[in-house]
């Protein structure tokens, strides 16, 4: 009997996974992102422009030795664009199996939310940027927005990052 | 002795109200072709004229309200009871594009008068000052069509639009006698029966989300809870949205459609009268505006039909959009 109440217990804890989730800052708002695909975070270093590259590349940095393009976070969700300060950060993540990095305005902290807990985003966007919108969690009546890295760029713009 | 704006907003949803009987009308008499586009530049100079009304209305009542408290609203848990506030006197008006915008309006109703159609028979009440007036505008009706016409305006018709299939006659949800909750925004007044209010809420922090058409305003967390905020004066009158009211618009309440989690963000509570139902001119077919219910006769205001309004959101629809 005992058994049995443990196994229905995992089979939910399962269905109802705990995924952890970076969160940052941009423009008053918090957004997620998934913490497997965040490697490290830095502090705002200088940022090379590249000549004829998209308008939503900043330019690269040198980490350790390899080269990362940085993207323009605040351009690619539709935001006007701000002034660096002091706890401006790239985050350094992995998607579509690339490394970038995507400059922030802060990194707050990491946060644990149950599958359950997340919310489908308002389906009313047609525009392109609501496509990497995965759902909304509403944490301390704070609303946090995740971000599906993966659908930050479309496959053509991956290609054309993976031959930067 | 012009009419208020209330009333040119009467007129304006009157208009909006019939505005598919007059396209029929316009469309089986194909002979009389000039008829119909001369009707559609009319309606489009009554348009730009509503909008200067409603920009004039708006300045003014922005600076009455900065002599008069904002009004009172306790909201219940379930139940939101509203304090009625007083409404300030009569706003002042442009005057000569009020009379301009009239103009139209009666021209409008004489062509749509050659449609059997049917006509709203409405009990007129021997005091309402729009009796006192006809004649009066009748005169401008005779100077405006020449100069309307030589005016070289595009005519703002949705060609090949599709009747949505949502309008669910709301009378028959209704008592004979149902309350209303009035709000304003921008200038404008609406009523929504209380029977499809959700609550009443402040707004608070909105949390915006990047890639949303430009009239959802953003999401705000209520009792746990994610409400989809609209801009209302963008989506119901987006052609008149310019970013000088935009800028002027202050919402201040959310008013939550019934079984669902939009709020339609407005300026102010007005408040909650009991009317009949004989007191609406009510839609009597499906058009393009499903959301519009009918016209409330003595607040002289669109009333919402929520159902309708709830499906056009949930399909991100603006109030131009086919849903058909």
């Amino acid at each position: 009997m005992k058994d049995s109440r443990n196994v229905a217990a995992v089979a939910a804890s399962k269905d109802d996974a705990v995924l952890q989730w970076v969160t940052f800052k941009l423009d008053n708002e918090t957004y997620g992102i998934n913490v497997m695909q965040v490697q490290e975070v830095l502090r705002y270093t200088e940022i090379a422009p590249v000549p004829g590259a998209p308008h939503y590349v900043l330019g690269i940095i040198n980490l350790r030795g390899n080269v990362v393009t940085v993207i323009d976070t605040r351009s690619r969700f539709g935001l006007q664009s701000a002034e660096v300060d002091d706890s401006t950060r790239i985050v350094i993540i992995e998607a579509e199996k690339q490394v970038i990095g995507i400059l922030v305005d802060s990194v707050a902290e990491v946060v644990y939310l149950r599958r359950s807990e997340i919310d489908n985003a308002p389906n009313v966007g047609t525009e392109e940027s609501a496509k990497f919108i995965q759902g909304v969690s509403n944490r301390d009546n704070e609303l946090l927005i995740l971000v599906d890295l993966d659908k930050l760029l479309s496959d053509e713009e991956w290609a054309e990052l993976n031959q930067l | 002795m012009s009419k208020s704006v209330d009333e040119t907003v009467f007129d304006f949803f009157e208009l909006l109200l019939h505005e598919e009987d007059s396209a029929l009308v316009a469309s089986q008499v194909k002979p009389q072709e000039g008829v119909s586009t001369s009707l559609a530049l009319k309606t489009k100079t009554e348009a730009q004229l509503l909008n200067d009304a409603i920009l004039a209305d708006h300045e003014q009542s922005k600076t009455q309200v900065k002599n008069t408290a904002t009004p009172e609203v306790q909201l219940a848990k379930s139940k939101p009871t509203i304090m009625a506030t007083a409404e300030s006197a009569p706003p002042l008006v442009n005057k000569q594009a009020l009379e301009k915008l009239l103009a139209p309006v009666l021209k409008t109703a004489n062509v749509t008068e050659e449609k059997p159609a049917e006509v709203v028979s409405t009990p007129v009440k021997p005091v309402t000052p729009m009796v006192s007036k006809p004649e009066e505008t009748v005169e401008s009706s005779v100077v405006e069509p020449e100069q309307i016409e030589s005016n070289s305006i595009t005519p703002e018709t949705q060609v090949g639009f599709a009747p949505p299939s949502v309008t669910k006659d709301l009378q028959e949800v209704l008592d004979d006698e149902f309350q209303v909750l009035f709000f304003k925004v921008a200038g404008l007044t609406l009523a929504v029966p209380l029977v499809s209010l959700g609550g009443i809420v402040k707004v608070e922090r909105i949390n915006h989300i990047i890639g949303r058409p430009s009239w959802f305003l953003g999401v705000q967390t209520h009792r746990e809870e994610q409400l989809n905020l609209v801009d209302t004066c963008a989506w119901v009158m987006p052609e008149k949205y310019t970013d000088k009211l935009a800028q002027s618009v202050n919402y201040q309440y959310l008013v939550l459609l019934e079984g669902s989690n939009w709020g339609l963000a407005c300026e102010s509570l007005l408040n909650a009268v009991k009317i009949n139902k004989s007191q609406v001119n009510w839609r009597s077919k499906a058009g393009k505006r499903p959301w519009l219910a009918g016209v409330v006769k003595e607040q002289m205001c669109g009333i919402l039909h929520v159902q309708a309004l709830v499906e056009m959101l949930d399909a991100g629809l603006g109030c131009q959009d086919s849903i058909g």
